[in-house]
């Protein structure tokens, strides 16, 4: 025998006009999580107005503090480099970062004949401070970081010109351009890294065992990128890469 | 405690004579020979000491009659003293301090002052009390260092990481709490399209800016009202900054079409201060074609290049301006200027020119010079053209070359 239908349940509810007092009830909860809520979004900001008070200089001056503080909200979900009126457009990190954006796109830019489109993040910042660069961020002269310059990059990476950052062996570098590059691109980077700057086709097969096919492919995509020169002398032909063969002269 | 008279001073001698000496931080040799904790042995070393390896005095033993604790509490401070190398700063303040002093050798009759001055700089007593001076200036510093409730100014690098920890793991519950109930909100908006009550949604964009003042990134606080004139406004001063720009605008010998990189750069420039970020230039420049001023946002499929151009820049022309580029170079090499499509025989050494119809072919670099703009931005053009049919590319050892679609007009 089936069971009365309909009796109980969300059904009969509904049917009989009572949801109306679950909603109203949905509603109180609502309000008072929200007010809960807005309460611990008040503690938060008193927490972090307090600890940015407290080591704004810090955040000018150390490079290593700076960048700690940086990973320290992106999990949280806090933006101190938004341009929208926060609290934190007090320490002018904002500012900061898109300067630090704008002058090593120009430094990129001013070296791409040389290097084809790469370049590494210490050569960046060797030729900045070369040139005396300074910044403003709390009206405090600063020294940037090698980290600095990877937020700084990060931020250019939406603006669709190709700029990212590619790991060579151990040296991290900027790329300006779009090219698509491989891992078989950055590795014969990796190897001319390690020769000092210029390496034979012969050389590439000798150290990773690859066919002279896949050796000249790699090279010839970076030869026409201007990455690679090539130098044909006494009969055999060097491929000379810029990007590293500076990095492995700066002191 | 008795171990902190012993920063600047070696040991108590047992000799019949006592002798004070003092020891500058600067000549303990560096860490970790410099300083050793020694002794506490049941056998032969029973008490606590410090075993201190100097350049200027050799070698000394400081040792702590209370114990261990002492011993070590003085280790620690001592160890941090020689890191942090305090003396560095202090030292110049003191070098300040000694030319106020003055030794002497004044402009005053010189017999009595620099007797009177030697008299008061030499000698036993002035070594004890210029030791007491630096001693007590030190004492000073390290309570300012270490106190509680001292200038956080002087923290070490070791205490502020761990405020940074501190407030990271205090924050992350916080944000936590903050960011499930925003997820319910927003669950709620998008199911009833509204919060309900008119008060619950004036809570609502209450959060929402006090969200948006704390830098916090969420759906809700993604583009308020105020945000949305902000970008209007840049999308006009940005339209107006490039209209006088002459790589830029077509009116003034310019190309119609600019990387947003170099639009970024360029105005971030001339703002000079309170500079704008990508997110923020992309906003700005997405309105200008709803905003009717004569320039948009544009992204390259495949590349994913984004570029500004003027509303009337039109890739067909620039097409047709790399062909016309193309056919007068043909038209060169057929009238018998250049060397396009003779060869030298290497056997005979005669030079023949064949009288062929010259196809030359565009790279990215020529094609720059050609259309007056950057490589990759002719690349673009080179790309789209090729889309559109007007060429077709070559790809050999020697890169790739951008030909006449001959394809096209054969089948036509």
């Amino acid at each position: 025998m089936a069971h009365r239908r309909g009796r109980a349940g969300i059904g009969a509810l509904k049917k009989k006009g009572e949801t109306s007092k679950f909603t109203k009830k949905a509603e109180e909860i609502k309000t008072t999580s929200l007010k809960s809520a807005m309460e611990t979004v008040k503690q938060l900001e008193i927490k972090l107005t307090k600890f940015a008070k407290a080591h704004h200089k810090t955040i000018a001056k150390d490079p290593a503090f700076r960048h700690k503080f940086l990973s320290m909200c992106a999990p949280l979900g806090v933006d101190p480099l938004t341009t929208k009126k926060s609290f934190w457009s007090f320490l002018q990190m904002g500012d900061f970062y898109h300067e630090l954006a704008v002058k090593v796109a120009e430094v990129c830019f001013a070296y791409r004949s040389r290097n084809g489109g790469i370049m590494s993040i210490k050569e960046v910042q060797s030729v900045l401070l070369r040139r005396g660069t300074k910044f403003r961020l709390n009206e405090v002269v600063t020294n940037y970081s090698a980290d600095d310059i990877v937020v700084a990059i990060g931020k250019l990476k939406q603006l669709g010109s190709g700029f990212r950052t590619v790991k060579v062996g151990g040296t991290q570098m900027i790329l300006s351009v779009p090219t698509e590059l491989d891992n078989d691109h950055v590795q014969v980077i990796q190897l001319a890294q390690n020769a000092g700057g210029g390496i034979t086709l012969n050389s590439v097969s000798d150290m990773i065992g690859w066919e002279d096919d896949r050796v000249k492919r790699a090279m010839d995509l970076l030869l026409s990128e201007g990455m690679a020169w090539i130098d044909r002398y006494e009969g055999l032909e060097y491929y000379w890469f810029p990007s590293v063969w500076k990095d492995s002269f700066v002191m | 405690s008795t171990s902190n008279d012993n920063n600047n001073n070696d040991n108590d001698n047992n000799n019949s004579t006592a002798q004070a000496h003092f020891l500058h931080h600067c000549a303990i040799h560096p860490l970790p020979h410099g300083i050793e904790a020694t002794g506490g042995n049941w056998t032969s070393n029973r008490s606590y000491k410090i075993h201190l390896a100097s350049i200027t005095h050799g070698n000394f033993h400081l040792i702590f009659r209370k114990g261990q604790k002492d011993r070590d509490a003085f280790f620690d401070y001592f160890q941090k003293a020689l890191v942090r190398r305090q003396w560095e700063e202090s030292y110049r303040l003191q070098q300040n301090q000694q030319t106020g002093i003055g030794i002497g050798m004044g402009s005053s009759s010189f017999g009595n002052v620099s007797a009177n001055a030697s008299a008061k700089q030499v000698g036993v007593e002035a070594i004890l009390q210029r030791n007491q001076h630096r001693h007590d200036r030190a004492k000073r510093l390290t309570q300012d260092a270490f106190g509680k409730e001292g200038t956080k100014k002087k923290q070490s690098k070791n205490e502020r990481a761990q405020e940074v920890e501190v407030l990271f793991r205090e924050a992350k519950e916080l944000t936590g709490i903050i960011h499930k109930y925003v997820a319910t909100l927003e669950k709620n908006q998008n199911e009833n399209g509204g919060t309900g009550s008119a008060n619950a949604q004036e809570d609502t964009t209450e959060l929402t800016s006090l969200l948006q003042g704390m830098g916090m990134i969420t759906a809700l606080t993604k583009e308020s009202a105020s945000d949305k004139s902000f970008h209007e406004m840049l999308a006009r001063q940005i339209c107006d900054f490039l209209s006088s720009n002459k790589a830029f605008k077509t009116n003034k010998g310019g190309s119609g079409i600019m990387t947003l990189t170099d639009v970024y750069c360029l105005y971030n420039r001339a703002r000079g201060a309170n500079m704008i970020s990508p997110e923020d230039l992309i906003e700005a420049l997405g309105r200008m074609e709803r905003l009717s001023l004569g320039m948009k946002l544009r992204e390259f499929d495949g590349s994913g290049v984004k570029v500004l151009q003027e509303t009337g820049f039109d890739d067909s022309v620039m097409a047709k301006k790399l062909i016309e580029h193309i056919e007068s170079e043909e038209g060169q090499c057929n009238a018998g200027k250049g060397g396009m499509g003779g060869f030298t025989s290497y056997f005979t050494g005669e030079v023949k020119v064949e009288i062929k119809k010259a196809h030359v072919g565009l790279t990215a670099l020529e094609a720059a010079r050609v259309l007056k703009i950057s490589p990759l931005l002719a690349n673009e053009q080179l790309l789209s053209a090729e889309q559109n049919g007007y060429l077709c590319r070559d790809v050999t050892m020697e890169g790739t070359r951008f030909y006449r679609n001959l394809f096209v007009s054969m089948f036509a």
